[in-house]
């Protein structure tokens, strides 16, 4: 499990920033998203050559990887709160039904940063084999720090008297990837150096935005 | 072990459990039994009475929590060293009640109840510290022999056995651990690990106590009485503890107890008695039935030319008969930039991927070093010790120049570790005895002012090491020779003597031998050839083990089978086991034409294999041994992809090697290339490829590209974000046959349907193929595409099938 990266948060306005936060492959996973079947660990695989290379791709994406996240809560709209959004953020039955029973939600952006890309870019010509292992080592480790920030997240929630909801992203169950803008701008994205294209790609690209739903079950406090 | 005869040739009788009969006396739930060798002394002493009337020939002192962190956690003031003299004079008292030969008193020596690093909090010196401030008290007041029981950490049995050698002199020690039902502690040592560790530390006895009851006791007493020639302790409960009406009890009456003893004894058992849940009843019949009996024959053991490391689960012997060690090489940061960077940040990702790698590839023990300049070496090697032995299970080798990182690495190794290196210079002699002092092996490197080339020169060195270890108390058993093997192309004379050198080592001054392997062969080509070669002829002239590289699987091959023929493999068992049942070597030769010579057969394997840096290289060499490069293109790199993408359909190759290996390819025929152009090169057919427009994700798409251009056809790549227009202008004036394109978002998906209708007015005949992260077959059929490439593998036989092919 990863280790709480709670005590890295810094607090700058209403938006949390989250450095260094921690990352770990799951090697089984890597290798299914490689589509090599069957075995569980780098270790397992027969050939050297591979073997040796996937793992390379594995310490050198450690060695580039710098997540950062930013994450801000807010109250939604027909809560009762002040609500800063125009209500076409989470528009959408999946997202509506998503969020049924929440009275606020936290948005988060979460990059490992562009030093990936910058290599990514100089190995697709003429190492595409490497710039293949490295993408997929890539995603897996955004998806880690995701999950870490995402485990923060549920914590505060709970301690706040809430139930937090499953984590959705954009592009996913009908929520449009239009969003993108919106939640980069809620969460002051750019601070992390995150933006989007005008065709909504992230730039770094291997940066993840979600949000979190704040289901009532207790009585509430102020939040965290 | 002790000046008492009677410890080697009798069976002695332990008393048994002591804190069940104090609290049947009245002491407190949770009070710490101990402190009543203050408080309630008579209660003490009746309780040792009762054994000695027994019949026990040793009782331990009532101080299995008389350490400095037990005490403590007892909320007392009480001093350590009062708790333990006093627990010491109530033993002697009751000792000196015996009717006959007064029983010999042992000073009792229980875990500290903290975990010491690196499994846990507990700096190693403070753990030696708590035992040292016991058992100096124990040695000040004349006890007859140290017993450390109910262990299950062998780091922690390490630091109580090496305060007790501190100060102990000529008093016998015994050691025993507490092992479950399947035969390992809660920490996983073996019995045969406890006993390497306990013999390298020159404890006098080993044993197990407390644990589950007798009956899977006598397994681990069989297996240590197999593993040690030392004498062997056996305590056992009164059976595994059950809870009636709110208590715990155990089990077994002293009667069910008794034919126990009879078999530990017939196992090679000397010392018995009782832990939990044991009377003086019990102890009464174990020494009706065993008592003063002699000790059973034991099998031949482990012979004495023999030297053994461990790690807590395994061991590895270097010896006459053994399995060849082969000791993995590859956790060593030099020549290797990026390793000694990930170490100097603290990483252990590349550590533990050669560890796991090398253990996987049939190591039997790795070295461990992590000189890289600037470091903090005893901090990294005792982290990278503590990562590596929590990874795998294989013995370690401390391979470093800094006394500090060899004793740093002692402390967190959980088990006998060998140390590389100790030779004749200055400091020798100090390292020497650290290595005496943490129980290890030493490697004695036979150089001293200079490099000796023959095997005179290196046995006149060995010699004087041998006197040094001598002096610093290290027996023959704790050390093995180097055999220094040289490099062969700059000291050939030197190469070859290390051949005859571990011939000499094992005939005189009859200790095993290893080397590096990897020197002799430095400045020559082929050099896996040379090593194995030479590995193959060192294993005839009786070289033990080497350092080596486990990953190349021929060394490994060449090993198994020269084993069979140096008496390392009776039976063959180890050759069989590493080749039952392994699949026939796949083809390497191309389908058709005549046997190719191996450098094109090579050629083929670094492209099957996926190997870009080999395959450009060969390539290279074949065009200037002559062959012509449109036969290296159809005859070896295609049949070598074919049968890779074979193998792929087979599911025996997956998309990573058909990657690595299309590229290996392209490398190839990039060296070709210029070549190629004079003879003019066939092609399937042309493919116009990009990534839609508002799309910057390409490696998907150079991953196809590179796939096409490997299985024959002609690629236009016009690379990421191509806006209509050039698709439709690319594929006119290529006169495409087929328009390829990726996306990898829904937001620009809708620009592959764009594309496809703007090829369709402009009346152009191409065959389309869309493809990427969020496209569908059903997708793609939907915005009007001839195919689906469903991914980099598909995307050759989809093409194949629009060219009709």
């Amino acid at each position: 499990m990863n280790e709480p990266t709670t005590n890295k948060l810094r607090r700058m306005g209403s938006v949390h920033y989250l450095e260094d936060i921690p990352m770990s492959v799951r090697e089984r996973v890597l290798l299914r998203s490689l589509k090599i079947p069957r075995i569980e660990t780098i270790d397992e695989i027969e050939e050297v050559v591979l073997r040796e290379d996937i793992r390379g791709a594995v310490g050198l994406g450690h060695e580039l990887a710098q997540a950062r996240a930013c994450v801000r809560w807010i109250n939604l709209p027909g809560s009762g709160a002040p609500s800063p959004l125009t209500g076409m953020l989470f528009d959408g039955p999946g997202v509506q039904r998503w969020l049924a029973g929440c009275t606020r939600a936290t948005l988060m952006v979460v990059t490992i940063g562009e030093e990936i890309d910058e290599t990514l870019e100089q190995l697709k010509t003429a190492q595409i084999t490497d710039a293949f292992y490295l993408d997929a080592v890539a995603s897996e480790l955004v998806e880690a720090a995701v999950n870490a920030v995402d485990e923060d997240v549920d914590r505060a929630i709970r301690k706040a008297g809430f139930e937090p909801t499953r984590r959705r992203s954009p592009g996913y169950g009908g929520w449009t990837v239009g969003v993108q803008p919106e939640i980069l701008r809620f969460c002051e994205a750019e601070r992390i150096g995150v933006s989007c294209t005008p065709t909504y790609l992230m730039q770094p690209t291997k940066t993840v935005t979600a949000v979190i739903g704040w289901r009532e079950t207790i009585e509430e406090e102020d939040p965290p | 072990m002790s000046q008492s005869p009677e410890f080697l040739r009798k069976v002695m009788i332990l008393d048994g459990s002591m804190g069940a009969f104090l609290q049947s006396r009245g002491l407190p739930p949770g009070k710490a039994p101990d402190l009543w060798n203050l408080e309630r002394p008579d209660v003490v002493e009746d309780a040792h009475g009762l054994y000695v009337s027994a019949g026990a020939n040793i009782i331990l002192t009532n101080t299995f929590g008389a350490t400095g962190p037990r005490l403590e956690t007892g909320d007392t003031s009480v001093a350590v060293a009062d708790v333990n003299r006093a627990a010491v004079q109530r033993a002697r008292n009751a000792a000196a009640t015996a009717t006959g030969t007064p029983p010999l008193v042992a000073g009792d020596v229980g875990p500290l109840g903290l975990t010491v690093q690196p499994s846990g909090e507990l700096p190693f010196a403070d753990a030696v510290r708590y035992f040292s401030e016991q058992i100096r008290v124990f040695v000040e007041e004349g006890v007859d022999l140290l017993v450390l029981e109910t262990f299950i950490d062998i780091v922690e049995l390490r630091a109580a056995i090496i305060a007790a050698n501190d100060c102990r002199g000529e008093i016998p020690l015994v050691a025993c651990m507490s092992f479950g039902v399947d035969a390992v502690t809660d920490t996983g040592v073996t019995p045969e690990a406890l006993a390497v560790v306990a013999e390298g530390l020159r404890v006098d006895a080993v044993g197990v106590n407390c644990s589950t009851g007798p009956e899977p006791m006598l397994a681990v007493v069989q297996r240590l009485c197999a593993a040690t020639a030392l004498p062997v302790a056996v305590q056992p409960n009164a059976g595994l503890p059950l809870r009636r009406d709110g208590e715990l009890v155990f089990p077994m009456t002293p009667e069910e107890m008794s034919p126990w003893y009879e078999r530990f004894v017939a196992a090679g058992a000397n010392l018995v008695g009782g832990c939990c849940g044991t009377t003086p009843d019990t102890i009464r019949l174990a020494a009706g039935a065993v008592g003063g009996r002699d000790v059973a024959e034991r099998g031949a053991g482990v012979s004495s030319d023999t030297v053994r490391i461990a790690s807590r689960a395994k061991v590895a012997s270097f010896g006459p008969g053994q399995p060849f060690v082969v000791i993995g090489e590859r956790i060593n940061p030099t020549g290797k930039p990026k390793f000694a960077k990930a170490l100097q940040g603290g990483s252990m990702d590349r550590v533990l991927g050669a560890a796991r790698a090398q253990a996987k590839a049939g190591a039997t023990a790795l070295d461990v070093n992590v000189g890289v300049p600037g470091i903090d070496e005893p901090a990294v090697m005792a982290q990278t010790v503590a990562a590596v032995q929590n990874a795998v299970d294989l013995p370690l080798v401390l391979d470093s120049s800094d006394p500090a990182a060899l004793e740093s690495g002692l402390q967190a190794y959980a088990g006998r570790a060998l140390v590389n290196s100790v030779s004749l210079e200055e400091g020798s002699l100090e390292q020497l005895a650290l290595i005496r002092r943490y129980g290890a092996v030493a490697l004695l490197l036979p150089t001293g002012d200079g490099i000796p080339e023959d095997v005179a020169g290196r046995m006149e060195n060995l010699q004087g090491l041998l006197a040094q270890a001598e002096q610093a108390g290290l027996p023959r058993g704790a050390v093995i020779g180097d055999t220094l093997a040289l490099t062969a192309s700059a000291m050939q004379a030197g190469a070859i003597a290390s051949l005859g050198a571990a011939f000499t080592y094992r005939c005189d001054p009859q200790i095993p031998s290893l080397c590096g392997l990897s020197n002799i062969s430095f400045g020559l080509p082929r050099r896996k050839l040379v090593n194995r070669t030479y590995l193959a002829m060192a294993l005839a002239n009786g070289l033990d083990g080497a350092i080596c590289d486990p990953l190349d699987t021929e060394l490994m091959d060449t090993l198994a089978a020269a084993a069979i023929f140096c008496g390392r493999d009776l039976g063959c068992t180890g050759f069989l086991d590493r080749f039952a049942g392994a699949p026939p070597l796949p083809p390497t030769k191309a389908p058709r034409g005549a046997p190719r010579p191996p450098l094109l057969e090579r050629l083929a394997e670094a492209v099957a294999g996926g190997d870009r840096t080999t395959a450009p290289k060969l390539a290279r060499k074949a065009l200037e041994e002559g062959h012509a490069p449109l036969a290296l293109l159809l005859e070896t790199l295609t049949p070598a992809i074919r049968l890779l993408g074979e193998q792929f359909a087979r599911r025996e190759r997956f998309i990573p090697h058909l990657v690595a290996g299309a590229e290996a390819m392209q490398k190839a025929v990039e060296v070709l290339q210029p070549h190629l152009l004079d003879e003019g090169r066939p092609a399937k057919g042309t493919v116009v490829f990009g990534t839609v427009d508002g799309d910057v994700h390409d490696i998907g798409k150079n991953i196809c590209v590179l796939m096409l251009r490997s299985f024959g056809y002609q690629v236009v790549d016009l690379g990421r974000s191509v806006k209509v227009e050039r698709f439709v202008a690319a594929a006119k004036e290529h006169d495409a046959d087929l328009v390829a394109m990726s996306a990898l978002m829904t937001t620009t998906m809708g620009q592959m349907r764009v594309v496809i209708e703007a090829l369709r007015e402009a009346g152009l005949g191409a065959k389309t193929m869309v493809g990427g992260a969020v496209l569908t077959a059903g997708a793609a059929k939907e915005i009007g595409a001839d195919a689906y490439g469903r991914d980099a593998a598909a995307v050759v036989d989809v093409a194949d099938e629009l060219m009709g092919g």
